[in-house]
Formats: C-alpha cells, sequence, structure tokens
C-alpha cells in the first residue's frame, strides 16, 4: 500500500479532511434525540421562518441528532431549482445574451469577408480563384431603375438556365463573370484605374473587369449595368449597357462599335456571349435567345434546347 | 398529539385573517380556520401568551392560503382535496425524485396522500396529516419536509437489516492492518476526533456534518445555514485547522510524540482498520447504497 507522507500540516490537514468525512457521520449516526424537529420546524428553517432563538435551538439539535441532520440535507437536495441560487440565475440571464452579442461582434470584426461574400459563395463555382481585394468591396447597387428583378451579369448567363430563380435574386459580382469569360486577358488591356502589376490571369480578369466598372463609371450607369464578354480572340469584346445597347470591339475596348439589339425595351438582355469578332449570342430577362454572326447587324432567335451554345 | 389553544385570535383578527385567506373559496367554516390559527400560535409560542405586537408580525408571517387550504383539505372538503392533489403531487413527485431517482420514493410520496386524506375509525373523527401544518411555511415546503423525514426514517430502519461489516467476507480480508501498530493508533485518533468534534460550535459541527457526512455541497451547505457558499469555504478551513490542532493537542496530552502523531494520520489514511465502512456509512443511506454497488474508490473502501 502506497504510504505518503503527513509531516506538514497542510498534509494533515488533508488527512484529517478525509477523516471527517467518515467520523462525522459515523458520530452523527450514533447521536440520537427525542425531540427531533418536526415537520413543521423544518419546513419553516428551509423557508426562513424561523425565529433567531429558534434557529439557534434547532442548529444545535441538527449538529447532534443523525435523523435531523439527514432530514434538513434531504429537504435541501428536494428544494426546487429555483429557489437554489437566484442571484446566480440572474447572472446568467444577464450573461447568456451578453455572450452571445460579444460573439457575434467578434465574429463580425474578425472576419469581414462574411459580411460581402455570402453572394459571391453561394453562386461562385468551386473552381473560381480567390479575389481578396475585390471580395472586399461592396455589392454593386442594382442597375436603375428596374434592375433589380433582372440579373445582369455573363456568369448568371452561364448559370441561368440551371438557376434562374436563385441568379435573379442573387446579382453576383463582376469578378466572377470575368473568371469565367476571359481567363486570361493580358494586363495591357486593364483600365486605367486597375492594378498595375497583374501577371497571373485572375489579375487580367481584374483588369477586365475594372474596365467595364470604368465604363460604367463613365456612362453613369451603374457597376452591374455593364454586361462585358470576351472571345477567344484576346481583341474582341461584346458587351451590353444597361440591358438594352449592345456593342462590340475589336481593339480590346479602346474603341466600341453599337450593334442592333434583338431585344424590345420591355425585355432587357441580362446576359451575352462572345465567340468572335463577327459572332455572339444574348439571352433576354424573358428567356429569349438570339445570335449573330454578322457582328450583330442581324441577330437570329435561337430555339429552344440549344446545343449547348454557351 | 393534538395541540391543545391556548389563545383565542379576536373576532375582528380572526375575520380579516380569515378573508385574507381566501378560505371562504373552498367554504372552510370560519371557526375551523380560527382553530387552525389558534393552533399554530399555541405551537409557536410553546404555551406563552404573545404580546400583541409580537401576535401581530407572526400572523403576518403566516402562509394564510395554504393553512386555509390544509385546513380545507383536513375537514374533508371534496373541491379543496382536488385543488391540493393537483397543486401538490408534481412538487412531491419532484422532491421523490430528487431523494431517490429510482423510484423507491415515489412510493413514500404515493403512500403519503392516505396520511394527508386522513382516515378514520368507525367511531373516531377523521385525522389529517394536514393538521400539523401551521401556515409558517409553505404547504409546499412543509410537504416536502414530511417526505424527507419519512424517506430518513425508511432508510435508517433498512440499515438495521444490514449486515455489519464483520460479516462481509470481502471486507474483512481488506481491513488486514498492513502494520501491526495501526489498529491502536487509528482507535487513539477516533477518540480524539470524537472528542474534538464534540468540543466545536453546534453551527461549526452543523456545517461540517452537512458538508462531510451528508455531502452537501458548499452552496446547499451555505443556504442551510445562510452563508455564502465562500463563507462556508472558510469557515470549514478554520473549522479543520481547529480540529486538527485540538487532535494533535489531545493525543500530545496522551503521551504521543510527533511521530506517532504522524503515525497515526498515516494509519487512518492508509487502513483504518476499526474505522470499518461500515461504520462509516452508518448514518448515510446514501454512502451505504454506494458501497453497495461498489461506486466508492478502493482507497476509501480500504480505509
Amino acid at each position: 500500500m502506497r504510504r505518503e507522507p503527513v509531516g506538514s500540516a497542510r498534509e494533515q490537514d488533508k488527512w484529517l479532511e478525509r477523516l471527517l468525512r467518515r467520523r462525522a457521520g459515523s458520530r452523527a449516526a450514533a447521536a440520537g434525540s427525542d425531540a427531533c424537529l418536526d415537520a413543521q420546524t423544518l419546513a419553516a428553517w428551509a423557508d426562513g421562518a424561523l425565529s433567531r432563538h429558534e434557529l439557534a435551538a434547532a442548529e444545535v439539535h441538527a449538529s447532534n441528532c443523525s435523523r435531523c441532520l439527514a432530514a434538513l440535507a434531504a429537504m435541501e437536495r428536494t428544494a426546487p431549482e429555483v429557489a437554489v441560487s437566484r442571484s446566480r440565475g440572474l447572472s446568467l440571464r444577464w450573461l447568456v445574451p451578453l455572450a452571445a452579442a460579444a460573439t457575434a461582434l467578434a465574429i463580425w470584426v474578425a472576419i469581414p469577408e462574411q459580411r460581402v461574400m455570402p453572394v459571391a459563395r453561394e453562386s461562385a463555382p468551386a473552381s473560381a480563384p480567390e479575389r481578396p481585394q475585390a471580395a472586399r468591396e461592396p455589392l454593386p447597387a442594382p442597375a436603375q431603375p428596374p434592375s433589380t428583378a433582372a440579373p445582369q451579369s455573363q456568369a448568371e448567363f452561364q448559370t441561368q438556365s440551371q438557376a434562374p430563380t436563385q441568379s435573379k435574386t442573387h446579382p453576383a459580382p463582376p469578378g466572377r463573370v470575368d473568371t469565367l469569360t476571359a481567363p486570361a486577358r493580358p494586363a495591357s488591356n486593364a483600365a486605367p484605374d486597375a492594378p498595375a502589376a497583374a501577371p497571373v490571369p485572375p489579375a487580367a480578369a481584374d483588369a477586365f473587369t475594372d474596365g467595364a466598372a470604368a465604363t460604367a463609371q463613365r456612362r453613369g450607369l451603374s457597376r452591374s449595368a455593364v454586361i462585358e464578354a470576351a472571345s477567344a480572340d484576346p481583341l474582341v469584346r461584346w458587351r451590353v449597357l444597361a440591358g438594352a445597347a449592345i456593342e462590340r470591339s475589336t481593339d480590346a475596348g479602346k474603341t466600341w462599335i453599337k450593334t442592333a439589339n434583338p431585344s424590345s425595351p420591355a425585355d432587357r438582355i441580362v446576359a451575352i456571349r462572345a465567340e468572335g469578332a463577327l459572332g455572339a449570342g444574348v439571352t433576354t430577362a424573358g428567356g429569349r435567345t438570339f445570335s449573330t454572326t454578322d457582328g450583330g447587324a442581324t441577330w437570329t432567335p435561337v430555339q429552344e434546347n440549344p446545343p449547348a451554345p454557351f | 398529539m393534538e395541540t391543545v389553544p391556548i389563545l383565542a385570535v379576536s373576532g375582528d383578527l380572526a375575520e380579516r385573517l380569515y378573508r385574507e385567506s381566501g378560505a371562504a373559496r373552498w367554504r372552510l367554516p370560519q371557526i375551523a380556520f380560527t382553530n387552525a390559527l389558534d393552533a399554530s400560535c399555541a405551537k409557536a409560542f410553546a404555551g406563552r401568551k404573545p404580546r400583541a405586537r409580537e401576535l401581530s408580525r407572526y400572523f403576518s408571517s403566516l402562509h394564510l392560503a395554504d393553512l386555509a387550504l390544509a385546513c380545507a383539505c383536513a375537514e374533508g372538503h371534496a373541491a379543496a382535496w382536488d385543488h391540493f392533489v393537483l397543486e401538490m403531487r408534481p412538487i412531491l413527485y419532484r422532491a421523490a425524485d430528487a431523494l431517490d431517482a429510482t423510484g423507491g420514493a415515489r412510493e413514500l410520496a404515493d403512500s403519503l396522500y392516505g396520511d394527508l386524506y386522513g382516515l378514520s375509525d368507525r367511531s373516531g373523527p377523521r385525522q389529517s396529516l394536514l393538521r400539523y401544518f401551521h401556515g409558517r411555511s409553505t404547504l409546499a415546503t412543509w410537504l416536502r419536509a414530511v417526505l424527507a423525514q419519512r424517506h430518513v426514517d425508511r432508510a435508517r430502519a433498512g440499515r438495521r437489516l444490514d449486515p455489519l461489516p464483520d460479516e462481509i467476507p470481502e471486507r474483512r480480508g481488506a481491513l488486514q492492518p498492513a502494520d501491526p501498530e495501526c489498529p491502536g493508533l487509528v482507535d487513539i485518533l477516533r477518540t480524539v476526533l470524537d472528542l474534538a468534534l464534540a468540543q466545536l460550535d453546534p453551527r461549526d459541527r452543523l456545517r461540517m456534518a452537512c458538508y462531510y457526512a451528508e455531502e452537501l455541497t458548499l452552496a446547499q451547505t451555505g443556504r442551510l445555514l445562510r452563508e455564502h457558499e465562500a463563507t462556508v469555504s472558510r469557515q470549514l478551513s478554520r473549522t479543520r485547522r481547529v480540529v486538527r490542532k485540538a487532535v494533535e493537542h489531545e493525543l500530545g496530552a496522551r503521551g504521543l510524540n510527533e511521530a506517532q502523531i504522524q503515525r497515526c494520520f498515516e494509519c487512518a489514511a492508509e487502513d483504518a482498520g476499526p474505522m470499518d465502512v461500515g461504520e462509516m456509512f452508518a448514518g448515510l443511506p446514501r454512502r451505504s447504497a454506494q458501497a453497495k454497488a461498489g461506486k466508492n474508490s478502493p482507497q476509501d473502501r480500504s480505509i
């Protein structure tokens, strides 16, 4: 059997405590009394209704009577929780909402991306590259006047056939459009406000996007009112302005040529696909699709279920 | 044991208290309620005649509505009894479950109803346990007290049937002392410890008993003694120091040197011998149940 030193007062105190757990019980069991506390006295004690004199007398008795001590302890164990710790309940009542508020505040401060990213994350493909800087920018305001109901990004054009309701209610940020449609734009095509050094494809996409942003700014349109699409030819671009005007560029966006518009004013263009200098396709909010093979001079309605044009 | 009223509550006061109690709801006669008030006073003031101010304070502290309900139930009013059962059964069951999670105490709670309702002989009057409720606490607390008393009484009665420690073979083997000197030292220590505990202030002894013997938490002990749990902790430490010093002093007075005193503590901690578990758990049915279930630690069993 293991022996432990008990020389110090602290150790002896510890051993004594262990002994007390036994001796106090056995001593109380050995004691007894004829005048045990009745139920009314026990209850009044528990409710704090005994006078000082009565309480002192009851304490003297209970300290020598195992039956009354056990009954008191049993009563204490059966005390309802509400009465158990009123002050603790009061503090918890404040502690819980305060802790929740502090946690929410900490999350809001610590993860700024969460404040603007949900829309992009909701509709972005898993393979989309990270764009931390663009992600911190606020979402663009809806186009004026009724563009809130009409998604105006090419990404939505890409995904409209799969989830039209989702794309209509949550316009995606323009950067994601460019990533999908123009993965390798040269940095030289960037607008003046684009980052100067952008050698990698995502940065080129940023520059391309910022070109659309600059256009929107120059024309007084909202950022989402300009939809640009790039073709395989890096010099050829097509774009839609405010859902109503279609333009094309063959010099990487330096100059733009206005083309015919196949849609009606009530049926805005919500997406555009660039196939080349002469070929393009557009989709309207009403779900109609048109294509051109002559640089936008004429547009031909595309039949339903086209053979995967986009 | 009927309490004989030694004073009569005056007419106006009785009427006001009757009105405040809402006893009319149970169609309880005012005279019955007044008698209950008289009995409550007689019990509280133990036969002496209280001053008017004292009496007024006492009446204002009473739970009159509960007293009226108890009185009406004792008188056999069906509506009052239905209300009583509806309100108090959940309280009793909750208390019973807290006492014994296996459901044993629920039997006690159920058996209480017979006594609470009261049974009458062919010739005698109907006697209800509720006669002993005097309104000094809530009816719910009083019922918990009655249940606690019955639970303790049943446990104590059952413990008398438990075998003595020496009759348990495996325990007898476990209590073989490693050091032949130990049993004698532990005997001395036990005697001295009993003396030290007996010399404590009753409140200190009660605090230690609640914490060490009944294993109440600091908070529970504090509620019982109307102390903050930090105060309980501090007082327990102080009392423990007092007991240790008293034990050491008494051991020294009995001729033990410092090394022997240390050996006393060592022996008690290692193998208490005569401080067997049967004696240790004698006053504690809950501990006894745990010991039977083998829940206590091996060290505890060996001491």
